[in-house]
């Protein structure tokens, strides 16, 4: 800093250290914003005021620099921010899936007598039963930003294994879960394979027994 | 109103511990968060803690536990629990105001199960952080990891196979149906370790614990049958004993080889052994203890590992767990008096003796020096302000200036001393001391949002000197009262200071004052002084506050006998020696006094200050030199006594027979009412906010500033009429009983800010 500061100046000075500290992590995405919006507004203050062509480049380059650290931050910021969305999702996914309601309401059939498609339900669910299922693998994209780039992919990495350490907790407990509710529905799957192997017997039987019945009407 | 509320139910484990218990129920009264029951699980107990308890009835749940086991106290207490989660809380422990609502936001999360805060230890030589967020291993390899645990959550060192969130057995909470699901705590463990076990356990459930770095207690160690505070004096092998069942139980749990168990149970009993012939070759232990030691650790080891490998766990039965489905609500703990109690102090459990028509307020004062770390005339006001508003049943916070980060309890305050971090403002490095203001105001202004998060702070009141509260009131966070002493400004001019330094402290003054919620000036002199610096500052509210002391006991002071047989008299300086002080005056007039009366000695307390008013750089010297070798004639008839402690201080004014101090300029002038307390004569300058501290002719005389001449015919005056001076102590005694004690001082404050709070939250409602 050359000459003197003003108030404004300081007053300006301190309020930018409060916003940089003020990034909690839950609102890490507005912090940055904040910020840019206040770089935004220093550079084109510091740039109209600035006379001398050979300072004012050199400005320009700091604040380039601001901007390079302001979008690696946001970067960070979407990584963390789809990360933690994607946590309920890759839970909630897998048992939908494993459960959807395509093969039940195919039992629509159930009142007009047709065979149930009873064979092939068992293999899907058992597929989405076994315990890794839910299990993820780390997997980063490698970072092609010069400079930076292993920081970048060295927190990349962090983060994952964090969300992974939670994720993958919570994929064990969700697919203790989901083998509970998949062996109950492999038991009413049998259960229903039975009480149509019954419908078709007793349906038949009614048949045999209309048929007998009809020719006695008819006579 | 939250969209959520669980109910919570308050585990609170208790042995021989009333004291610290009373001071616990008090401090829960003032949660801010109500939906709580609180569950006292009262082991074998042999002290008054039953006594406490009944006061209490009908509010908190009181369930007794035969034996000494804290895991097994914490069991009835989880089977007794009718809230949604249970929170565990030591007994000697108070929580910060929003601890259960920091808890209560944690449990909006359905996939959390369990949670736990940090723990801050309040003492004097501590590091205040006891315990934040950290990791454990299935062995019990434990991290405190601190501000690095995200990157080490990932690859920890230790042998361990498994990691997880560890959170404090002092300070944790749990949904109970996870609890129950688990079985509880196994009471195996009699002490530590009980809560890292049910965090292991609780993983392997697939449930997830989230460890806060927020919703602290401030933890007060008292001793228990297991130790002594802060003492080696203990039975250390009970941990022994719950380490090394642990290793071995969630060692095999987790599927850690046998070795890898093995080598952790020789290296916990291993590591204890050291230690203990550590604290016999320092003798802190005798060869008895030392006996003992090692007796126990080698039983406390084959405890754990018979029951480690060859006894089940000591759970909660499932049969025990249906009888003890809740059935009914909560009992709630706050009633409608709750909200008016005044804090206790955690300290010595002293409860202000107050009746309160509103809620008591949360304040915070900031002062760089503060007894008895520091004295110093802000220091000293901060301190019987701090008191006062205690007294008056308000919860108060200081932040003052320390090596490190630290908490103590003194007279029921909480100080919190905040270090200096030169990690912003590198533009201003040039301005060297703007760059340590304008950090340690940076400095502060963290530890008042943590104040702000956990303890609900509503109002902060910050001295002009130093402008600590700058950034704070630069945040708009929350208001801040500014008190007015004599501003910097004032004394670059009297002492002639003029740097680009103290040009730019200038406008920092300038801004804290254009950005405070309101002025109170220490005198009527300084609120016309500053209220002239601009118009802005002038619009501001303001209402001058004279400041007060503790009226020392009858028995204490020391006025003139009469018929008067003292001799020599004593004539007593006390201020800091530069140049506003007046110290050279006093030097000046010295001689004159000496030649006429000869029977009379000079005492000078207070540091040289002579090398940052430039005296020693224009001199060549400091002051005492300087004296010594312009006055050598009468360097027999003075003593420089230098820096002196607080009961030095007391002494000398006590002994002294007046009381002078010629400053060239005071905002007010702590040290009068310090020799009026002991109703001593005193002798002042007209100048400043002294003669509204000061009558004269009737509790001292006043003479013009400057001029030494004036001031050894004042001395002269009263040394000459012994009569004189025991009746004008006497009326400054009186005068001071009157105006200027801190009770007084701290009603006016009181009122000051409670206005001050009602503005912010009008101004807050208006831009809503």
């Amino acid at each position: 800093m050359r000459g003197m500061p003003s108030a404004e100046r300081i007053v300006k000075d301190i309020e930018f250290e409060i916003l940089l500290g003020a990034i909690p992590r839950e609102n890490f995405g507005d912090a940055i914003l904040a910020i840019k919006a206040h770089q935004g507004k220093l550079r084109e203050e510091a740039l109209e005021t600035l006379q001398d062509s050979r300072v004012r480049e050199a400005f320009s380059k700091v604040f380039q620099i601001h901007d390079m650290l302001i979008v690696l931050l946001q970067e960070m910021s979407k990584t963390i921010v789809s990360l933690q969305a994607s946590l309920p999702k890759i839970i909630e996914q897998a048992p939908l899936e494993a459960l959807r309601p395509e093969e039940v309401t195919s039992n629509r059939c159930l009142g007009t007598g047709d065979s149930l498609p009873i064979s092939n339900e068992p293999t899907d669910i058992t597929k989405f039963l076994r315990p890794d299922f839910l299990r993820l693998d780390l997997e980063v994209r490698p970072s092609r930003l010069p400079v930076i780039g292993k920081l970048v992919q060295s927190i990349k990495i962090a983060l994952h294994h964090l969300v992974l350490f939670y994720v993958n907790r919570l994929g064990s407990q969700q697919a203790h879960i989901n083998k509970m509710y998949g062996e109950q529905i492999l038991e009413l799957f049998k259960v229903m394979a039975q009480q149509q192997e019954q419908i078709n017997s007793m349906g038949a039987l009614i048949n045999e027994l209309l048929a007998r019945i009809q020719p006695g009407k008819e006579a | 109103m939250r969209d959520y509320e669980p109910a919570f139910s308050v585990v609170i484990s208790t042995l021989d511990r009333a004291d610290s218990l009373r001071v616990l129920l008090q401090a829960l009264e003032a949660q801010t968060y109500s939906n709580f029951e609180v569950i006292v699980v009262v082991g074998p107990v042999r002290d008054h803690t039953l006594e406490i308890l009944s006061r209490y009835e009908g509010r908190v749940r009181v369930l007794r536990c035969s034996q000494a086991n804290l895991a097994h106290s914490h069991n009835i207490g989880l089977l007794a629990a009718r809230g949604d989660v249970v929170a565990f809380i030591d007994d000697d422990a108070v929580p910060c105001r929003r601890w259960l609502e920091w808890l209560a936001n944690i449990f909006e999360n359905p996939f959390i199960d369990g949670t736990g805060g940090i723990v801050y230890l309040a003492h004097p030589s501590q590091p205040i952080i006891q315990f934040r967020a950290g990791i454990m291993s299935s062995l019990g390899e434990q991290m405190d990891v601190r501000s690095s645990w995200l990157e080490r959550l990932t690859s920890p060192p230790g042998g361990g196979r498994e990691w997880f969130a560890r959170v404090t057995g002092g300070n944790m909470a749990f949904r109970r149906e996870a609890l129950l699901e688990i079985g509880g705590f196994d009471e195996f463990y009699r002490y530590v370790a009980e809560e890292a076990d049910l965090v292991s356990r609780l993983a392997h459930a697939g449930k997830v614990v989230f460890p806060l770095k927020e919703a602290p207690i401030y933890h007060f160690p008292a001793s228990s049958q297991y130790r002594k505070s802060f003492t080696n004096i203990g039975k250390w092998w009970i941990q022994t004993r719950s380490m090394v069942y642990f290793a071995i139980k969630n060692g095999l749990e987790a599927g850690d080889s046998l070795s890898s168990i093995i080598r952790r149970c020789f290296h916990l009993v291993h590591g204890h052994f050291l230690w203990y012939t550590q604290l016999l070759t320092k003798r802190e232990w005798d060869l008895r203890q030392y006996i003992q030691g090692c007796v126990g650790e080698t039983r406390a080891f084959f405890s754990g590992v018979f029951n480690g490998f060859f006894m089940p766990r000591r759970l909660i039965q499932p049969s025990m767990q249906v009888t003890s489905l809740p059935s009914e609500p909560i009992l709630r703990f706050q009633n409608e008096h709750s909200v008016f109690q005044p804090f206790p102090d955690p300290v010595t459990g002293h409860q202000p003796q107050v009746q309160l028509s509103e809620p008591p307020l949360q304040i915070c004062l900031l002062s760089g020096s503060y007894p008895p770390m520091h004295s110093g005339g802000i220091g000293r006001y901060t301190q019987m302000l701090a008191r006062g508003l205690y007294e008056l049943g308000h919860r108060v916070h200081v932040i003052t200036r320390g090596d490190k980060e630290q908490v103590v309890v003194q007279d029921g305050v909480f100080v919190h001393t905040v270090p200096y971090q030169l990690d912003r403002y590198h533009q201003y490095q040039r301005f060297y001391n703007v760059y340590h203001i304008l950090n340690y105001s940076h400095a502060i202004y963290e530890r008042v949002k943590r104040l702000v998060l956990n303890e609900g702070i509503e109002v902060v009141c910050s001295p002009l000197w130093q402008v600590e509260g700058l950034v704070t009131a630069v945040s708009g966070l929350l208001p801040v009262v500014v008190w007015l002493q004599t501003t910097f400004q004032q004394i670059a001019e009297l002492q002639g200071i003029q740097t680009r330094d103290t040009y730019v402290e200038s406008l920092l003054e300038q801004i804290l004052l254009e950005k405070a919620a309101f002025l109170v000036p220490i005198s009527s002199a300084i609120q016309a002084a500053v209220q002239g610096r601009s118009q802005k500052v002038g619009s501001i509210p303001s209402k001058v506050i004279p400041p007060g002391i503790v009226p020392v006991p009858e028995s204490e002071i020391r006025p003139l006998d009469m018929p008067c047989s003292r001799a020599p008299f004593t004539v007593l300086f006390v201020g800091r020696l530069e140049k506003r002080k007046g110290i050279l005056d006093l030097f000046q007039a010295i001689p004159q006094v000496v030649e006429n009366f000869p029977d009379i000695r000079f005492v000078i307390a207070g540091a040289d200050n002579s090398v940052h008013d430039g005296f020693q750089k224009k001199m060549g010297m400091n002051y005492p030199a300087f004296f010594l070798q312009n006055y050598s004639k009468y360097a027999s008839y003075v003593d420089f006594w230098g820096e002196v402690t607080d009961e030095q201080l007391q002494r000398l004014y006590q002994s002294c027979d007046i009381f002078v101090a010629p400053s060239l300029y005071e905002s007010f002038g702590l040290v009068y009412l310090e020799a009026m307390n002991y109703a001593k004569p005193v002798i002042g300058c007209r100048t400043g906010g002294v003669p509204e501290v000061v009558e004269n002719g009737i509790t001292g005389v006043l003479v013009e500033p400057g001029s030494p001449k004036a001031l050894a015919e004042a001395i002269l005056s009263l040394l000459n009429s012994p009569e004189k001076m025991r009746e004008m102590g006497l009326a400054g005694r009186q005068r001071l009983l009157e105006r200027f004690t801190y009770t007084t001082m701290a009603k006016s404050f009181e009122e000051v800010f409670r206005e001050t709070v009602r503005l912010f939250k009008v101004n807050q409602e208006c831009a809503r």
